[in-house]
């Protein structure tokens, strides 16, 4: 996908969840709607702007492909289902689970070097937040 | 400004661990190339929650002034400024490397950086109590107006697109109001769910935003390795000579100065400073044709602007609460986290932590000089780190510092939702500073929206305009708009002229 062409298609699905939202806004009681509303026109205006520099701009900008690699949203996905793994199994075992998941997915090359690392800064957090902070990481989903 | 109470208070053990954690990890954060002070205090955020509001001040400022620091170590060695502000001392820098004298390029920019430092520090000690005053004359109109200034000209300086930059700052300001209603308490754009009654905390989000996004682009090349040539040093020396400190003092003077203005500023960032200083230590030198061949000056000029900016982007931040950069944007959470509201009272209530930090801040800049020059030695292995250790390190980071915020599973959903976020906005070009800044900015503009509407009887407009502060705010956001506007267009003349 081109650069003006992702641009423009963002614009417009801002621009549209702000009439979504304005929709909502409208029926808040009192000045509450008041703030909101304006802050969803100035955004709605920006985003048409955008829309038009995007068609009037740069025209050759569009031989510019833009993309986004895979490897991040897996990154991401493996986050998220970590952290939905924390309520049920705890925080050491759901990050041990995505530490071996990101080993095979970013293909560790250093072994050593990974094991150590992970090893130290597990280290390094369990000292600092269980003692330093009080923060009971243990007690996370039980 | 400075007593027995806040030396004592400064130099106590918990505040002296937190400067010395505070230049160690900033210093590391700036020498891994990817790496920003703005992750770097994001990510020490939460750890400061358990601190007193003294310790965990001085541990962020520590790491922002020692990040920026600590950027010019790539630079010069490896031609890959840690950060970006670092851009115009890899010039000089790594021509230095390449000549042998690695040495020689980090003592210059280790005097420059601390001389820098030094010198905002002092600038914040002396501008920001008078400039303080000012802060008592605003009421709603006013506050509503630095706000909408402050996102304008964070929104147009931090992007090449200042729609982005605007858009970006404008759902900062939506996403503030999500959740209670101050004054009715209805529930805004909660949708049913209930963790978002008490709105967004824009600590996770900041995490998230600056953290967890940047764990993402770095496993985008996860063997992304630097290459570095064996450092050959016969005799480390940690102090510059005295005729290379003769040679770049009055530099290094200039463009502190610059630095100083240009930091006051909200928005001119430290890249912005260093490129300015660079141009204009290259102006007015005797030997023009020595810059970009490893002048001793080039280096000097772009270390003491950047270090400069450190400090004095804390000007409008603790006078204002407008930010001076987007590290001093993630400080205002901070500050606010621990229950300083910027303005007059940090200069008499609080001026006990007020004063402590700033002279902690000018400790931490010559500190750091210390600890900088006895780590380069070690550059070579730091900068080694591969990104595949550096993203998970960063991720689990983000998941317990989230957490640690209130124990709460629902603030690491709110972090990991900004992550993607953030990732999303980089790729598309959206600035995330703004973002922040309009979360964090957004209650202060919608308590003065409302406030001047109740007492605006002629139209919120016409009531804003009528005060002369306001009016001033209100020019200036029209000026930054414009000069928005020209520069763009500017840049477009001057593409379809290279292009034909």
């Amino acid at each position: 996908m081109s650069r003006v062409k992702s641009n423009i298609i963002i614009s417009l699905l801002l621009a549209t969840a702000t009439i979504i939202l304005y929709l909502f806004a409208k029926n808040f009681p009192g000045s509450a709607k008041n703030f909101p509303i304006t802050v969803l026109v100035i955004i709605f205006i920006l985003s048409i702007g955008q829309i038009i520099v995007s068609l009037h701009r740069f025209k050759n900008l569009s031989q510019k492909d833009f993309d986004i690699p895979k490897k991040p949203l897996i990154v991401f996905c493996l986050s998220f289902f970590c952290v939905v793994l924390m309520e049920y199994i705890g925080f050491f075992a759901s990050f041990i689970l995505l530490l071996v998941s990101l080993f095979y997915l970013l293909k560790v090359e250093n072994k050593r070097l990974y094991l150590v690392g992970t090893i130290i800064l597990f280290t390094f957090i369990f000292v600092v937040f269980e003692f330093g902070l009080k923060v009971s990481l243990l007690k996370i989903g039980f | 400004m400075l007593s027995i109470d806040i030396l004592l208070d400064l130099f106590s053990l918990t505040n002296l661990s937190a400067i010395f954690f505070g230049v160690s990890i900033g210093l590391l954060i700036g020498m891994l190339p990817g790496l920003t002070a703005n992750l770097g205090v994001a990510l020490l955020l939460p750890v400061t929650y358990g601190l007193e509001p003294t310790s965990a001040l001085l541990l962020l400022v520590s790491v922002y002034t020692s990040a920026i620091y600590g950027g010019s170590f790539p630079a010069i060695l490896i031609n890959a400024p840690g950060t970006s502000a670092s851009a115009a001392t890899a010039i000089d820098g790594y021509v230095l490397t390449e000549a042998g004298k690695f040495n020689t390029a980090i003592r210059i920019s280790t005097f420059a950086s601390v001389f820098g430092g030094i010198i905002s520090g002092f600038a914040l000690l002396l501008i920001a109590p008078p400039l303080s005053l000012i802060s008592l004359k605003f009421g709603p109109a006013q506050y509503f107006m630095l706000a909408v200034f402050g996102l304008t000209i964070i929104g147009t300086l931090s992007s090449g697109n200042f729609i982005k930059g605007l858009i970006a700052g404008s759902i900062g300001l939506f996403l503030s109001t999500i959740g209670s209603d101050l004054d009715s308490g209805y529930p805004r754009f909660v949708f049913g769910f209930n963790g978002l009654i008490s709105g967004i905390n824009f600590v996770p989000a900041v995490i998230g935003l600056f953290s967890l996004s940047q764990a993402l682009v770095l496993s985008e090349n996860p063997h992304k390795t630097i290459q570095i040539n064996k450092i050959k040093i016969d005799k480390w020396k940690f102090l510059p000579k005295f005729i290379e400190t003769q040679k770049i003092f009055l530099t290094c003077f200039i463009s502190s100065i610059i630095g100083v203005l240009v930091g006051i500023l909200p928005g001119a960032g430290g890249d912005i400073a260093s490129w300015v200083s660079y141009n204009e230590a290259k102006r007015f030198s005797k030997n023009k044709s020595e810059f970009g061949k490893g002048s001793l000056k080039g280096i000097a000029a772009s270390e003491a602007a950047n270090n400069a900016v450190t400090g004095s982007a804390l000007i409008p931040l603790l006078t204002l609460g407008i930010p001076g950069s987007t590290t001093a944007a993630i400080l205002l959470g901070a500050l606010l986290i621990h229950g300083l509201v910027p303005g007059r009272e940090l200069f008499t209530t609080h001026a006990d932590i007020t004063y402590s930090v700033i002279w902690g801040f000018i400790f931490a800049n010559l500190l750091m000089g210390i600890v900088g020059l006895y780590v380069a030695k070690y550059f070579g292995k730091i900068a080694r780190i591969p990104n595949y250790l550096l993203a998970p390190s960063i991720i689990l980071l983000s998941v317990v510092g989230s957490y640690a915020i209130g124990n709460n599973i629902q603030d690491v959903y709110t972090m990991v939702i900004f992550g993607l976020f953030g990732y999303l906005m980089r790729k598309l070009n959206y600035p995330p500073a703004p973002l922040i800044l309009g979360l964090i900015l957004g209650p202060i503009a919608e308590t003065g929206f409302r406030q001047s509407q109740i007492l605006a009887n002629d139209g919120i407009l016409l009531y804003i305009l009528s005060n002369n502060i306001s009016l001033i705010l209100f020019v200036l956001t029209i000026i930054s708009i414009l000069s928005s506007i020209y520069l763009e267009l500017t840049k477009k003349i001057n593409y379809e002229k290279n292009i034909s």
